[in-house]
């Protein structure tokens, strides 16, 4: 295949994923009063502005008025002090200097009732919790103890690995950001957000914000695409697909999938990058072989079936992305292309990699 | 698959209606003209690179509403409308590599509509073609995405023949290099 070749087929496959926005025809429309009105507004603003200069010449002519003409008021811009970001609460995660940590393993630094505790596990055996050291016992690559204290504030350390996390009164956990070494005596070494997820499984990231697996991979499911309807319409529409039907609460709408033979796939790998198509970011997923074949044959009919070309991605149970599908895809290897911030791209690289 | 010559505005998963126009404004021509060339524009600002490509399109068609001119001669609508968005892209990207310089990435709105899944070799062959320089993409995205003549594509990015051949033959070679060096 020469490169000529290559060149349509890719331009083509691109293009193919490229949809406008069904207000187009009301945008424009929109966009056309608007541009009439500005264009008037320059029309009368130009015909002011010579109107003003003409009588502005005729009082400058007029003898006495030049001098008498008080000084323009200039009013002084006001200075706001920077924004400090709550500098005046108390920290919220511990400080940890990731090169300090001394062993191997997976520690826990946290700041409870104002005392700095740690936790370590040494590849999940060797443990210890608390602000004297303690022996507890967390499950595999379990990476929390087993008990919280109230309001804890808590970072998670491993050779490459810093992370905090808060958990609140009412028991549930929100991401924190390590913005300041205020109350500790060590500089600041991440400055991070976390999550935990809903099966206390945790991602972790580093030191430079990017997640890190720390679980068991999630399921992704890849299912073709029947329709996608606003509101409910799916359900009127496709009665007959009993459970086949996905919330896409993001766009106001629900999603008909088809049913197919083994849908589950694991992921070899998965990566976040910044996309080479467009300002957002990607999502590169590798495939274990026997998924990659079955993901073949299923696009290979998908390709073949009517419109729309449509896959749905869901992981762990939520739709992901619903993406235009312009080729088979063979070797298991593909882009989930655009549409992702870094930090969900990141997310999802993680939760597709587990452990 | 769409070349630039299309029949509807709607997109799949975003409902099936084109929506009403509006009261008086655009004339009839200027809807036929949309309803066929809208989302052709709009693939071609995103394959030259353009990171709102919708917003060039619209931008083409308000200032062929602007030139009534061109819109009683159909002929020269859509040479007029593609020469706009490639001056459009054009200058969008030179804005934004200024603006990108000083200031830290901003963060992404995530969008399922806007998600693809690409196959990876086409994925890499796209990115080759984004790192071409703006002239050399220009001159391959219309050669050899809209099949248009050496003649149209010079009138498109307003030079001339010599320099389509030129910078098409140049992007093809790196194009080529970029192969080579990824297989």
């Amino acid at each position: 295949m020469t490169t000529e070749a290559k060149l349509r087929a890719a331009l083509e496959a691109w293009a193919d994923t490229v949809e406008p926005s069904a207000g187009a025809w009301a945008e424009h429309g929109r966009r056309v009063r608007t541009d009439r009105r500005r264009r008037v507004a320059l029309a009368v603003g130009a015909a002011a502005a010579v109107v003003a200069a003409v009588a502005g010449v005729a009082v400058g002519l007029s003898p006495g008025r030049q001098a008498s003409r008080p000084p323009a008021h200039r009013p002084t811009p006001a200075i706001s002090p920077p924004d400090l970001g709550g500098s005046d609460s108390p920290p919220t995660s511990a400080v940890v200097p990731v090169g300090s940590v001394p062993r191997v393993g997976d520690y826990f630094v946290y700041w409870s009732h104002g005392r700095l505790c740690t936790a370590v596990s040494v590849h999940g055996q060797g443990l210890s919790e608390g602000c004297a050291p303690t022996r507890v016992t967390i499950g595999d690559r379990a990476l929390r103890p087993l008990s919280w204290d109230f309001e804890v504030s808590m970072a998670l350390v491993r050779r490459d690995v810093a992370s905090a996390s808060l958990k609140t009164p009412a028991g549930t956990y929100l991401a924190a950001k390590i913005v300041t070494g205020r109350g500790f005596p060590v500089r600041v070494a991440v400055v991070v957000d976390r999550r935990v997820t809903a099966d206390d499984r945790w991602l972790a990231a580093d030191a430079g914000g990017r997640l890190l697996p720390t679980g068991q991979p999630f399921q992704l499911e890849i299912h073709p695409v029947i329709d996608a309807l606003t509101g409910e319409d799916c359900v009127r529409t496709h009665p007959e697909l009993n459970g086949e039907i996905v919330d896409d609460p993001a766009n106001s709408r629900c999603v008909a999938l088809a049913w197919t033979d083994v849908p589950v796939t694991r992921t070899v790998a998965a990566t976040a990058g910044r996309s080479m198509t467009g300002p957002s970011w990607d999502v590169t997923v590798t495939l274990r072989p026997a998924d990659a074949q079955r993901l073949a044959t299923l696009t290979g009919e998908v390709m073949r079936h009517r419109p729309p070309h449509q896959l749905a991605f869901i992981l762990d149970g939520q739709l992901l992305t619903v993406a235009p599908l312009t080729s088979r895809i063979g070797g298991g290897r593909f882009v989930l292309d655009g549409g992702f911030d870094q930090r969900r791209a990141s997310e999802i690289a993680a939760e597709l990699a587990g452990g | 698959m769409e070349r630039g010559t299309l029949d509807a505005v709607s997109g799949p998963g975003r409902g099936r209606q084109v929506a009403d126009p509006p009261h008086d404004e655009p004339p009839d021509i200027l809807r036929s003209l949309f309803a066929a060339h809208f989302r052709g524009l709009v693939r071609l600002a995103t394959l030259l690179g353009a990171d709102d490509p919708e917003d060039i399109a619209q931008e083409a068609f308000v200032r062929l509403h602007r030139s009534g001119a061109r819109l009683r001669d159909q002929g020269s609508a859509l040479p007029y409308l593609r020469r706009t968005v490639v001056n459009l892209s054009r200058s969008r990207l030179r804005h934004l590599r200024v603006v990108r310089r000083g200031v830290p990435a901003m963060p992404d709105v995530a969008s399922a509509e806007h998600s693809a899944v690409l196959r990876e070799d086409h994925r890499e062959l796209v990115a080759a073609v984004l790192a071409l320089p703006a002239r050399q993409r220009e001159a391959l995205v219309l050669r050899y995405w809209l099949d248009l003549s050496e003649v149209e594509i010079a009138e498109a990015m307003g030079i001339s023949c010599g320099a389509v051949k030129s910078h098409a033959a140049r992007a093809i070679a790196a194009l080529e290099r970029a192969l080579e060096r990824l297989s």
